[in-house]
């Protein structure tokens, strides 16, 4: 088909301006441009002479490089700009499109306005289906940022989880105490170093045994309890002293605390175990009960010893001494009055320091309780004291067990001497109450006054010497005291001692940690 | 300008251009040219020629033909849409590819709804960091909009 074949009437109801590129960007209108043309060219002198169309429209400019390929390759059919928008004269904006042919070898372009009817349905077409694609990309980029906030809070929380497990794990690593976590079982699940090199087990080792298997037979009833109560849901934590057994069989000693990890229900998840080593310590604290025992035992036979002295060469001198006074009164004649009152006097004050040297060897150590007993020798201690004192003392005795031992019996003993000396010192009391009981584990001593009180809080932080000295001779036989006073409303101490003695001390005291909460 | 549809080209042309500005959504089809001159600071009046060049979506592709020869470009990202920051930087490549290094700007319009914004503050910091000149603009209240196309124009300019 030759170009000049086209009628212009065809082209000109299509709407198409014609041109035939010639070269350097010029180009050669072909036919009567249409009507449009007028609108949006530049040339007032319409398409006679050649035009530099590129000058004009910056679209046809980028085409014309991808029309320039077109001819080269010299292909049929056509390229096609795409539509673009050129304002008018009038600012109108007109969409159009522009189109590269080969054809008879000439190198054509066609101009068309597209019909505003045409460019229009386009656009609503467009338009709907891109303004639904925007609801929906708007609500899945929604989605899209929600999802990304979970995950960034869920990863924000992971890392939380990441960073305690490490300290966690640190801590438990590094820890100078043993750590075990147990399951309900009481098996040592994990475990931390200090731990293995205290109980000289690795860890693979450990895993195998249980809370109750690591305790000394002795405690491991005790031990096996407490757990049990944990693991029931009956108590959540305990503490107590604990006696351990180590891989070489050696026995340490521990303070243990075990805590209770349960899940929201309640359930038991797992158990913390702590355990300090306080072997070291314990070994200490023994030494100096025992040097503190061979002390008061020593200080007793010492006190015994001048009781003996003061009772058996002193007193029986002083009552010599009475005796050949009373011979040499009785040897003056009837006129010696001065002499023989003066004899009466020394006689008499002769008496008086026997008595008081009786007394004091009676204090620094009682017969009464070395041959009766305690209950006697309290009971004649409340009658000597209210004798001395005018202080009224009741004395009062319940069931008070045998066979307790003489170290016990001289402990309470010399608690009731202090108590009523503080009485006699401090109270200001006018009744004093000695009571005496006990049962088949202990034996129960409470003295108390209605006299002034003191503050307990104050005098807790420093203790007398009065109130040291009980507190050592109760940790002697393992007894403890519990000290009830304030200021106006008398004082009550209470003392206990259990009736055991030698290997059962230690149980004894861990009943007492136990029972401390210590 | 090049960018995902709907992220507000044509309103920044607009806004740039006539100062005008309207809410309703009214989608290009093909390219829009509109010119304007300005000033730049050392240089006499220059003429922008901008092609607003329609979002690209399964409807429409960018014809390659079109970003050959650019000068430079604005690539535009939609602030309250993160994915259309991925398909800017994506036509940063295809402009790359058909007109080597033009210098560009990438503009995050719609700070008038920064409290809807996903593009990450994080993200655009890494952006600047590479060398990236990044400005933020609402055609909707024009912030920042003469600022994007002058710097543009000075970007081309200092080629």
């Amino acid at each position: 088909m030759m170009i000049e074949n086209l009628p212009a009437a065809i082209l000109q109801s299509q709407g198409y301006a014609l041109f035939e590129y010639v070269n350097d960007g010029l180009f050669q209108p072909l036919g009567q441009p249409p009507s449009w043309w007028v609108e949006i060219s530049d040339e007032d002198k319409g398409t006679e002479g050649s035009l530099r169309l590129a000058e004009r429209f910056p679209v046809v400019e980028s085409f014309l490089v991808e029309a320039q390929e077109f001819w080269r390759l010299k292909a049929g059919g056509w390229v096609r700009s795409g539509i673009w928008m050129e304002g008018g004269r009038d600012r109108r904006q007109m969409p159009l499109e522009c189109s590269a042919l080969w054809l008879d070898d000439r190198r054509l372009i066609l101009i068309q306005a597209i019909p505003l009817d045409v460019y229009e349905q386009q656009h609503r077409l467009f338009q709907t289906a891109r303004q639904a694609r925007l609801s929906h990309v708007v609500e899945l980029s929604r989605a899209h940022h929600q999802i990304d906030m979970e995950l960034d809070g869920r990863k924000r929380v992971e890392e939380a989880l990441k960073q305690n497990e490490a300290e966690f794990r640190m801590i438990f690593e590094n820890a100078a105490i043993g750590i075990a976590l147990v399951d309900d079982s009481g098996h040592l699940t994990r475990s931390n170093r200090a731990l293995q090199t205290m109980l000289g087990y690795p860890e693979e080792e450990l895993r195998k045994l249980t809370l109750v298997g690591i305790t000394h037979p002795d405690e491991a009833t005790a031990t096996s309890s407490l757990y049990g109560e944990i693991v029931s849901g009956k108590r959540d934590q305990y503490q107590t002293k604990r006696r351990y057994l180590n891989k070489d069989g050696k026995t340490g000693w521990a303070r243990l605390t075990v805590s209770a990890l349960r899940q929201g229900t309640g359930r038991l998840q797992s158990c913390v175990a702590m355990v300090e080593d306080i072997t070291q310590q314990e070994l200490a604290e023994q030494s100096l009960l025992q040097l503190t025992g061979r002390l008061m035992r020593a200080q007793e036979e010492e006190r015994s010893r001048i009781a003996r002295e003061l009772h058996d060469d002193f007193n029986q001198r002083l009552g010599l001494l009475a005796i050949e006074l009373g011979q040499l009164h009785d040897s003056l004649s009837e006129g010696d009055h001065e002499l023989m009152e003066r004899l009466d006097r020394v006689r008499q004050d002769t008496d008086d320091i026997s008595e008081n040297v009786h007394r004091l060897s009676h204090n620094l150590h009682s017969s009464i309780l070395d041959n009766l007993g305690l209950v006697p020798a309290v009971r004649n201690l409340c009658l000597e004291f209210s004798e001395q004192h005018g202080i009224k003392v009741e004395f009062e005795e319940g069931k008070v067990p045998s066979g307790f031992s003489s170290e016990v019996a001289l402990c309470l003993f010399r608690i009731v001497q202090e108590c009523l000396r503080n009485v006699a010192r401090h109270s200001r009391a006018r009744l004093a109450r000695v009571w005496l009981d006990g049962d088949r584990s202990e034996i129960r001593l409470v003295v108390e006054d209605d006299g002034v009180g003191f503050d307990l809080e104050g005098r807790q932080g420093k203790p007398g010497l009065g109130l040291i000295s009980i507190r050592e001779r109760l940790r002697l036989v393992s007894g403890n005291i519990r000290i009830r006073s304030s200021p106006s409303a008398g004082t009550r101490i209470e003392a206990r001692a259990p009736l055991a003695s030698g290997a059962d001390v230690s149980r004894l005291e861990n009943h007492r940690f136990v029972s401390a909460g210590i | 300008m090049l960018g995902a549809f709907a992220v507000g080209k044509t309103s920044l042309v607009r806004r740039f251009v006539e100062s005008v500005y309207s809410d309703s959504y009214h989608t290009t089809i093909g390219v829009k040219i509109d010119k304007k001159i300005i000033h730049i600071a050392g240089h006499k009046e220059v003429m922008l020629v901008l092609w607003d060049i329609y979002g690209a979506d399964e409807f429409q592709q960018v014809r390659m033909s079109y970003l050959r020869g650019l000068a430079g470009c604005l690539l535009v990202v939609d602030g309250t849409r993160r994915a259309t920051l991925d398909e800017a930087l994506a036509f940063d490549e295809k402009v790359r590819d058909a007109s080597g290094r033009a210098p560009s700007v990438i503009v995050i319009n719609k700070s008038d709804l920064a409290q809807d914004w996903e593009v990450e503050a994080e993200r655009v910091g890494v952006l600047e960091r590479e060398g990236r000149m990044v400005v933020r603009t609402s055609a909707k209240t024009g912030e920042g909009v003469q600022m994007a196309f002058h710097k543009l124009a000075s970007l081309i300019l200092e080629r």
